[in-house]
């Protein structure tokens, strides 16, 4: 009996999950370049509006933020990374009904880096789940094949039992970082 | 004063306890806000997210006070039962019932009231309301929708006017569109920069901006874009560019909505914008009823575990004391006191413990005052009889040992005093054995005393019982024993001192005549005398008498020696005295012998030997008599009989009475001094007593006891 209601269980948690893992929003794309020093990160967010509540949402006119965590850090096998740094970017879109515009705030650290205005929902899109961060780390002398950037992205809040609220994020996506190609 | 030593001052201050987690609260709430202030939320978003951060942070505060509280009462409990601690099963108890009859009913109104609330918030977002709201805002739209097709339509005119570079055909154009598609701005922009403008005079141009290089730039990427600005009036500008053929340019062309129509419009758009939040927000707008909801049913659970915990504290405190002090007073704490405080039943439960507690603990002082009086008593009795010569044993009735004094271990040879309860029948065994029966024999007859005669380690004792009934209690008996050997021995020297000389004396009297018998019969025959023959029949005669008084005299003293052993057997008193009277009735002229003696006493005795004793008795008393009445008479008595000879003669004097009974005395000139002897040893072999004493007015009286 009590095999079976465990059973039960396990079977009703890990429907949702596997629904949801088919339009799972995810972290693709992700390249980290390290240029004089400096390192750019590429990647894009897919599926991150394909969850029906973040675009009702969106639609709805209340501010949706995507927050991005970027962390670089060195790679140690068998032993604990050792961080570098972190960074978090926070793209905060508004929805103006009458006007028909979206606005966009693109924030890094907490600091207001970028805002715009976006008529057209696709673009948008774009802008909100491809993020270019050009030279987003300072990694001075070290060499970039020992290092790794990892993202990851925050979208909403959920809530358990009505109760008990959780972050629905993304999993952590992780790269090498890759020494610039010099063209002659 | 360390942080440590005022952490533990006030730890347990309810003013601390509440103070701290609200500080602590209060203060996350502010970091909370400040950080979620800066994603620009709106204002009822904020107030929204910052009161579900609060009431979760107060769930997680009450989750946490109740699991303390819970847990540390459980564990408190445990290890209190495990303890063995009193009252600590009777305070679970409570403490379930408490939490099991508040937990259900709160519960069950948690999850109904979270359900209806649910139910309540869904039908908000019903379709009638979606309905009407969502048609207010597609006809806001289609108006606003129409009015882009104007400015568009007007917009693609201008662009499509050959000529463009043209001024008069360009004002021309502006004109037309002006007037014909209803528009109520037409202008050119190169780069961003106005080239030519013509509008409506009555149209709030004014109160536009240019539009921003991000409007351009869509139309240099798509050809077209559309932007609609609310005017400071309340109207609505609706702008739509299209880029000129061939070149550079973009035509635009605006359509002003007026304020009434605008308002109205954009109000559709905002309550509808509205209701999509809060539909979108449905979740956290549950989210935040059911905290709230969750809030109150933890603080009433929290409050009733509180006083749940409280009040079986409360009510076994008082309840674990008593059980306490009961354990105390099992365990012979008398007088001890419950010193908590309770007002109820518990307390006067309390003050009768406390009552009842001294009570015992008086009565105690009493009884220990009492046995040690007791005990002081017995040693003084124990000293007494340990320095008494007598030797006293004390018996139960069913003759288990009680005490034994000093002397009486010494009687009785005894190295170690023997446990107490020790037999009758262990503790005089062996060579003490005749004393137990004559102990065992005397208890079973009611007899008062008797002599035994002990040979203990190859020496002969003579002890003297006498025995008595312990008073009160129990019951029991007492003996007391005098050792008499010495006595004895010295009586029976002096006795064979006095039969000694009786006997040189009962000798020597007929050797005087045989031997003056005999000297006469050798002077005659030497001297040849006449009368020699006379002489020698007279003094044979003498001499012959003489022997035969000394034959006689040798016969009873064999005799004496040689008593025979008692047959006892039941026999009529009355019958033997009367044949005892009947030999001496005539003995002598002057003296009559009366027999008085009921015709039913029936006694366990050798009759020949009481006769004989009896016989004596009249024997002497007739020899003693010169004339009157010899008085035989019989009486019972209290466990005896007593019989009694008494005669009118010359009397005892008192200086004999007490050797009268020896062997060999005798008061007369020519007895034996065998006859009272031989009657004191019939009686003291039937446990009798005899004793001597003066007859009134004149005379002796013999008293015979028997036991009967």
């Amino acid at each position: 009996m009590l095999r079976l209601a465990l059973s039960l269980l396990l079977v009703l948690l890990s429907t949702p999950l596997a629904a949801d893992r088919a339009d799972e929003a995810k972290i693709e794309n992700l390249s980290a370049v390290a240029d004089e020093g400096k390192v750019t990160v590429r990647f894009s967010l897919v599926n991150g509006l394909s969850n029906g509540q973040m675009v009702e949402a969106l639609e709805s006119g209340l501010p949706t933020s995507f927050t991005y965590i970027v962390e670089i850090f060195r790679y140690r096998k068998n032993w604990f990374d050792a961080g570098i740094a972190r960074a978090r970017i926070e793209v905060i879109c508004t929805f103006n009904s009458v006007t028909r515009e979206y606005l966009l705030n693109y924030r890094r650290d907490r600091k207001l880096v970028l805002s715009e205005t976006y008529t057209d929902f696709p673009t948008l899109v774009a802008r909100i789940t491809n993020i270019e961060e050009r030279d987003l780390f300072e990694i001075g002398d070290r060499r970039p094949n020992r290092l790794k950037v990892r993202v990851k992205a925050d979208l909403m809040r959920g809530w358990l039992f009505y109760v008990v609220p959780w972050e629905v994020s993304t999993r952590w996506q992780e790269t090498r970082v890759k020494a610039a190609v010099k063209t002659p | 004063m360390s942080f440590r030593d005022g952490f533990r001052r006030y730890r347990k201050d309810p003013r601390f306890i509440i103070t701290v987690p609200l500080l602590i609260l209060a203060g996350t709430s502010i970091v909370y806000y400040l950080i979620q202030e800066t994603k620009q939320l709106t204002p009822e978003a904020l107030s929204s997210q910052v009161l579900l951060f609060v009431l979760w942070n107060i769930n997680l505060l009450l989750i946490l006070g109740i699991a303390f509280v819970l847990l540390r009462g459980i564990v408190k409990l445990v290890f209190e039962r495990q303890r063995g601690i009193l009252g600590s099963r009777f305070r679970t108890k409570l403490v379930v019932t408490y939490i099991a009859t508040s937990l259900v009913p709160v519960i069950v109104l948690f999850v109904v009231a979270t359900d209806l609330l649910r139910v309540s918030i869904d039908r908000w977002f019903t379709t009638p309301v979606r309905t009407i709201l969502e048609n207010g805002h597609a006809i806001a739209q289609m108006a606003q929708d129409q009015a882009v097709g104007i400015a568009a339509g007007a917009a693609r005119e201008i662009a499509s006017t050959p000529g463009s570079t043209d001024p008069e055909e360009m004002d021309a154009a502006f004109v037309h569109v002006l007037r014909f598609h209803g528009v109520q701005m037409a202008g050119i922009y190169r780069d961003g920069v106005l080239l030519k403008l013509q509008a409506d005079p009555r149209a709030p141009l004014q109160e536009i901006s240019e539009p921003p290089p991000r409007f351009f730039e869509d139309v240099a990427e798509r050809g077209t874009a559309t932007k609609i600005d609310v005017a400071a009036s309340g109207g609505t500008w609706v702008r739509h560019a299209v880029r000129m053929d061939g070149g550079p340019e973009v035509a635009v062309a605006g359509v002003y909505i007026p304020n009434a129509m605008s308002r109205r419009l954009t109000q559709s758009t905002i309550e509808y914008s509205r209701f999509l939040q809060l539909y979108s927000q449905r979740q956290t707008l549950k989210a935040s009823q059911t905290s709230l909801f969750l809030a109150v049913t933890l603080a009433i659970l929290f409050g009733t575990l509180w006083v749940s915990i409280y009040a079986s504290r409360r009510i076994t405190i008082p309840i674990k004391a008593l059980a306490e002090a009961t354990e105390t007073l099992a365990e012979g704490g008398y007088g001890h006191r419950v010193e908590v405080v309770a007002t109820d039943e518990v307390g006067r439960l309390i003050t009768s413990f406390n009552e009842m507690s001294g009570q015992l603990a008086s009565q105690r002082r009493a009884l220990t005052e009492s046995n040690e009086r007791l005990d002081s008593e017995r040693a003084f009795m124990q000293t007494v009889l340990d320095s008494v010569a007598t030797g006293i044993l004390t018996f139960t009735d069913s003759l288990a040992l009680l005490s034994i004094n000093r002397a009486a271990m010494h009687m009785l040879q005894l190295e170690e005093e023997p446990p107490a309860k020790t037999a009758l029948g262990e503790l005089l065994r062996g060579d003490l054995s005749p004393l137990a029966d004559a102990l065992d024999d005397l208890t079973s007859r009611g007899g008062r005393a008797r002599e035994v005669t002990l040979i203990r380690g190859g020496e002969l004792r003579y002890l003297e019982l006498s025995v008595a009934r312990l008073g009160g209690g129990d019951g029991g008996w007492v003996f007391a024993m005098e050792d008499s050997t010495q006595l004895v021995q010295a009586q029976k020297l002096a006795a064979w001192n006095e039969a000694a000389r009786r006997i040189a004396h009962e000798i020597k009297n007929p050797l005087t005549p045989i031997q003056l018998s005999a000297e006469r019969i050798a002077r005659k025959f030497e001297n040849g005398d006449a009368d020699t023959t006379q002489a020698v029949e007279e003094g044979t005669r003498t001499i012959v008498f003489e022997v035969t008084q000394l034959k006689r005299m040798v016969d009873e003293f064999s005799h004496f020696a040689r008593m025979p052993a008692v047959h006892m057997r039941h026999a009529q008193l009355a019958e033997i005295l009367q044949q005892a009277a009947a030999l001496y009735r005539n003995a002598k002229p002057g003296v009559t012998v009366s027999v008085s003696v009921a015709s039913d006493i029936e006694l366990l005795m050798d009759p020949e030997q009481i006769s004989r004793a009896v016989g004596n008795l009249l024997k002497n008393a007739v020899e003693a008599t010169e004339s009157g009445e010899i008085r035989v008479s019989a009486r019972r008595a209290p466990h005896r009989v007593v019989i009694e000879v008494a005669d009118p003669g010359r009397g005892v004097p008192d200086s004999d009475k007490e050797k009268l009974f020896l062997p060999y005395f005798s008061t007369k000139g020519r007895g034996t001094g065998l006859g009272l002897a031989i009657v004191h040893r019939i009686v003291n072999d039937h446990d009798g007593r005899i004793s001597v004493h003066d007859n009134h007015p004149k005379g002796t009286r013999f008293e015979i006891e028997l036991p009967a």
